[in-house]
């Protein structure tokens, strides 16, 4: 048979029903794949194709990241994370990870993007993600999405559109450049569609996108929201992500973010909004209103010294996306982290629990970003992950939604398949070699420290 | 550990043997289904609560099927439940039940969740669990709602021999009408048609948990119209702090009787 894939004899979990209750637990089951969809899951399959056995190991759907900036994780990620930012609103995002963004941008080709972003896709793989929705620099666009492609990886990348040539930094005193600047909206926009329309209904497609609202101007945002709406495609918006933002919309048009995004026409139901630490019960009401999806980035959040308000959304009836932002693509640490920050929220521990958050990281994601994934069942598309339950640290094994939330380390996940084919096996990423991705995104990050240097960014 | 106190007692329900809580199985999704097995069968070896509570929906039929593996079938009665509207998803629907049970027969099998306007639409869908009654596969029918307005009308509905209903003391997760509707519709069913009758939510659906003893007990005083409590189950720790309520109150209703 071709294009097909046998699991023997795992044990499995999934949603499969509408609401986070609804999980089941199978255990000694096969899973046959066929052109990248789940036939058959059932005992005794046999199929004349290559077989994984799943002895000793779980089977679930892979993590949906919700926002990744790949980038900005990348240079940024252990620079930013625990510098004193209170001067700048207690964000490092003007002060250490703009900068170093904007010394990518000049200090780097084409190519070495490319090796950086190759470290980010290894990543991501590595620890279980199946679906990445990407937001990044326009130039950075085509890149990702030809890596994405060329690995296999399911994604949804789309561009942070701006009336900006550059990202907003701050001086030493705190003073924020904020001007936009006059940029060919519709030339921006057009191109930004022609992505959208030459890669849908691919496996890594591009979606629409914009900057945070400092950053764009209102004319931008009816255009790139019009053109999402008659696309009917995802429009990725970064939202209350600092006071900064908060501030300069106040400033300019005595609206809050969410307000001046509603009043152009941006919330719709295939609108994600991306980062949302600093969105208030004024703001989901909005959102609730137009229907739209919430990216909670946990790790970025509890860096920032706050919690993502993850009970709060859910109590709104908002769809929820669990996103790495700016911090590592290692979707297992942030669902640990969501986990355990979520017990914090209302200072209840039962009301955060693991399969909330497995539910917000694999069906309630899939359904938040309307993909037909997130759920292992016949005739499902077979994205999912093999965890190796024969680990130490996983026994005695009782309740493996927990185990899967609380314990697991991108190493325990042996297997990653988007889409019925293997991107890692026996541990092992498949599209990519460990030592050699490793090795170009040193030499190009080299490139960004010096530019850094120059520039007075570190 | 067999212990008077914590030793359900037991009733008939549509004719059939019953202890008189069930074991609602939907928070066993979260074990490994051989573990979840465990409890159940722990439930009716310790404490006789041989009644046990499922549905397709749930996740929990895994470990239901595990814990009948460990106990003589004959010996526990389960219920499912079919959202179905037609006859074939009513028949596709018991097939996965008794396959993902693995089990012969269920002892009852509930037309599920039934909303307001809705009664009338499930008509061939009964007719096709009636048709599996004969055969075997389906022992008792039944039907659960939320709402009072079709709690009234079901036990008029030739065929349903079991109604289960939302029934706690704050009238929490009712829909369509009330608590007294509820308590008049439970009434009608049991003591007027000769229906079997079991409530469920009777916490609320943890809403109550701060005060199980009173809730539980509010419910009891209506155990003229009730033959059993289905209470969702995590662990057999909440089964038995209920359990001693549950036999605190009828020895109470006993010693009354005597004095």
């Amino acid at each position: 048979m071709s294009n097909c894939l046998l699991i023997k004899n795992c044990m499995l979990t999934t949603f499969f029903n509408d609401g986070y209750n609804a999980t089941k637990i199978l255990e000694n089951v096969d899973i046959l794949i066929e052109d990248g969809v789940i036939r058959s899951i059932g005992q005794g399959l046999r199929a004349d194709c290559p077989t994984v056995d799943g002895t000793g190991k779980l089977a679930a759907p892979g993590f949906l990241n919700g926002r990744s900036c790949s980038l900005a994780a990348l240079v940024s990620k252990s620079l930013a994370a625990d510098i004193k930012c209170s001067r700048f609103g207690g964000t490092p995002l003007y002060t250490r990870v703009n900068p170093l963004l904007n010394a990518a941008q000049a200090a780097l080709s084409d190519g070495e993007l490319e090796d950086l972003l190759r470290l980010a896709l290894y990543q991501a793989i590595d620890s279980g993600t199946t679906t990445l929705l990407e937001h990044c620099s326009v130039r950075e666009l085509p890149i990702f999405l030809s890596l994405c492609q060329s690995a296999g990886m399911r994604a949804i990348v789309s561009p942070m559109l701006m009336n900006r040539q550059t990202l907003p930094e701050t001086d030493l005193w705190g003073r924020c450049d904020n001007a936009l600047e006059a940029v060919d909206e519709d030339g921006l926009v057009a191109w930004n569609r022609g992505f959208v329309e030459r890669t849908a209904g691919q496996l890594a497609q591009a979606g629409m996108g914009l900057g945070s609202v400092e950053t764009v101007s209102e004319s931008l945002i009816r255009k790139a929201a019009q053109a999402a709406f008659a696309l009917d495609c995802t429009l990725m918006i970064p939202l209350n992500e600092t006071q900064q933002e908060r501030d300069v919309c106040q400033e300019r048009y005595g609206l809050s973010p969410a307000a001046l995004l509603h009043k152009n026409h941006a919330l719709h139901r295939k609108t994600i909004t991306g980062g949302n630490q600093l969105t208030d019960r004024a703001d989901r009401a909005i959102l609730r209103s137009g229907a739209s999806a919430v990216a909670l980035c946990p790790v970025e959040s509890l860096h920032d010294a706050r919690l993502a308000p993850f009970l709060d959304c859910q109590y709104d009836d908002l769809e929820i996306l669990i996103g790495s932002g700016r911090t590592a693509p290692d979707m297992t640490m942030q669902s640990r982290a969501l986990t355990l920050a979520g017990k914090l929220e209302r200072g209840l521990r039962h009301q955060m629990r693991a399969q909330k958050t497995f539910y917000a990281v694999s069906s309630g994601a899939a359904k938040a970003a309307s993909l037909p994934v997130g759920e292992l069942d016949e005739g499902l598309i077979a994205d999912l992950i093999l965890i190796d339950l024969s680990r130490p640290h996983y026994h005695p094994l009782t309740m493996p939604i927990a185990d899967l939330i609380y314990n697991t380390t991108p190493s325990d996940i042996t297997e990653v398949i988007v889409n019925g084919k293997l991107l890692k096996q026996n541990g092992r990423v498949l599209p990519m070699d460990a030592g050699d991705v490793a090795r170009r995104a040193e030499q190009a990050a080299a490139k960004i420290w010096a530019r850094a240097r120059e520039t007075g960014a570190f | 550990m067999t212990n008077k106190s914590l030793w359900a007692g037991e009733t008939t329900m549509a004719g059939q043997r019953v202890s008189r809580i069930a074991f609602g199985t939907e928070h066993l999704n979260l074990y490994t289904p051989s573990l979840g097995g465990q409890f159940l069968s722990d439930a009716a070896r310790l404490h006789n609560v041989f009644f046990w509570d499922t549905d397709n929906c749930y996740g929990s039929q895994p470990a239901v099927a595990a814990g009948l593996k460990l106990q003589p079938r004959e010996d526990i009665v389960v219920t499912s439940k079919t959202y179905a509207d037609s006859r074939e998803d009513a028949f596709s629907s018991v097939h996965k039940i008794l396959k993902d049970l693995d089990t012969p027969y269920i002892d009852f099998c509930l037309l599920h969740g039934v909303e307001s306007g809705k009664l009338e639409g499930k008509m061939p869908a009964l007719s096709a669990l009636r048709e599996m009654q004969a055969q075997g596969l389906v022992r008792h029918i039944g039907l659960s709602t939320h709402c009072a307005d079709v709690a009234w009308a079901a036990s008029d509905v030739e065929g349903i021999e079991v109604l289960c209903v939302t029934f706690n003391r704050d009238g929490s997760r009712i829909e369509q009408g009330n608590l007294d509707g509820m308590v008049r519709a439970l009434d009608k069913a049991h003591n007027r048609r000769g229906l079997g009758t079991y409530v469920i939510k009777t916490l609320g659906r943890g809403d109550l948990v701060h005060d199980v003893r009173a809730a539980l007990n509010w419910v009891l005083d209506h155990h003229a119209c009730i033959d059993v409590l289905n209470i969702g189950y995590a662990n057999l720790r909440e089964l038995r702090q209920d359990l001693s309520v549950v036999n605190d109150y009828f020895a109470a209703l006993e010693e009354d009787r005597h004095e």
